[in-house]
């Protein structure tokens, strides 16, 4: 079955057929061509799909395309406005937090979440967080760095 | 030169000078990474005659082959190809040839390929995939090396027929 959604991706407004069984993570990387989410393990486990749904970290391949309809959808390609990185963006690389990369967006997307909620989060709601984004090469701990970073930047506005 | 090969001629108070030089340099393609502008094999798009393969597994861990049936998956419109073991006998192996490329007679563990569907889109594939009829006899699993060696079992590869 075939169903028409308009949905905001990243700030633009789209308008698509999608078919009933496909999944939001189909959609953005096959339609839409924002292939920051990541096919993990298609199966809500992993993380390397989250994306912001109306501000909420969602597991892109568990969302039914047409439930994205009149939603707003944040990605990381979508995080760097006018040319200048996101904080996190920043933490990322200054911290080595990305090996491979391939959880990066997913993190990305989950510490952004998190933020938004809780601008001070202590290290234990930030490992909170990003429970459900598995990450097989860093250790998770420079990725928990770069995000305590930001937190600190944020008091001061100035790099730690 | 190579780095090695600087630090024996540099001697050992040099060697010190050139680690106190090294300075901490960002990821060479952590812009990429982090900006979702990463090209990964996955996002990579080749156009729309690209070609989609899925395999059929065997549910158990030891047992015959008897019969494969490829009629469905064939019949079912957009699909290219099936192709079992008995297609391309070769055996592959890093350092020795001991594994099918699909399974020939036998099925060796939960999960070994025994045929692989080519279409041109992934649900196709899918769908292709789950009607290859495969028919085992399935025979007692040997999880132990002694017992192995004692049903026969030998450390070479197995030939067609054979453990």
């Amino acid at each position: 079955m075939l169903h028409e959604i308009s949905l905001t991706v990243n700030g633009d407004l789209h308008t698509l057929v999608v078919r009933s069984h496909h999944t939001l993570l189909q959609v953005l990387r096959e339609q839409l061509g924002i292939t920051s989410p990541k096919r993990g393990c298609e199966n809500g486990e992993c993380g390397a799909c989250t994306v912001l749904m109306d501000g909420l970290p969602v597991n892109s391949c568990l969302v039914l395309a047409p439930e994205a309809d009149g939603t707003t959808i944040e990605t990381a390609e979508g995080l760097s406005a006018g040319g200048e990185l996101h904080p996190l963006q920043e933490a990322f690389i200054q911290h080595n937090a990305v090996q491979c990369g391939f959880c990066t967006p997913g993190m990305l997307m989950s510490s952004k979440a998190l933020l938004d909620r809780l601008p001070h989060p202590t290290e234990d709601e930030i490992r909170d967080a990003l429970v459900g984004n598995l990450c097989r090469c860093t250790g998770y701990l420079r990725i928990v760095e770069a995000i305590q970073d930001v937190t600190a930047r944020g008091e001061e506005g100035k790099p730690k | 030169m190579c780095t090695s090969e600087a630090f024996r001629e540099a001697g050992l108070w040099q060697l010190k000078r050139i680690t106190r030089s090294a300075k901490s340099v960002p990821r060479v393609d952590a812009l990429e990474k982090v900006t979702g502008a990463a090209q990964y094999v996955d996002d990579m798009a080749f156009g729309p005659g690209l070609l989609f393969g899925k395999l059929v597994h065997s549910p158990i861990a030891h047992g015959l082959i008897k019969h494969i049936d490829v009629s469905a998956a064939l019949a079912l419109p957009g699909v290219k190809a099936v192709v079992t073991g008995q297609d391309n006998p070769r055996r592959l192996g890093l350092y020795l040839k001991d594994r099918f490329i699909f399974a020939y007679d036998r099925v060796r563990y939960v999960g070994e390929s025994v045929a692989g569907v080519v279409a041109t889109s992934e649900e196709i594939a899918e769908r292709a995939a789950a009607l290859v009829r495969v028919e085992y006899e399935p025979l007692e699993p040997i999880f132990d090396p002694y017992l192995f060696r004692a049903a026969g079992g030998s450390s070479g590869p197995p030939g067609p027929g054979e453990l």
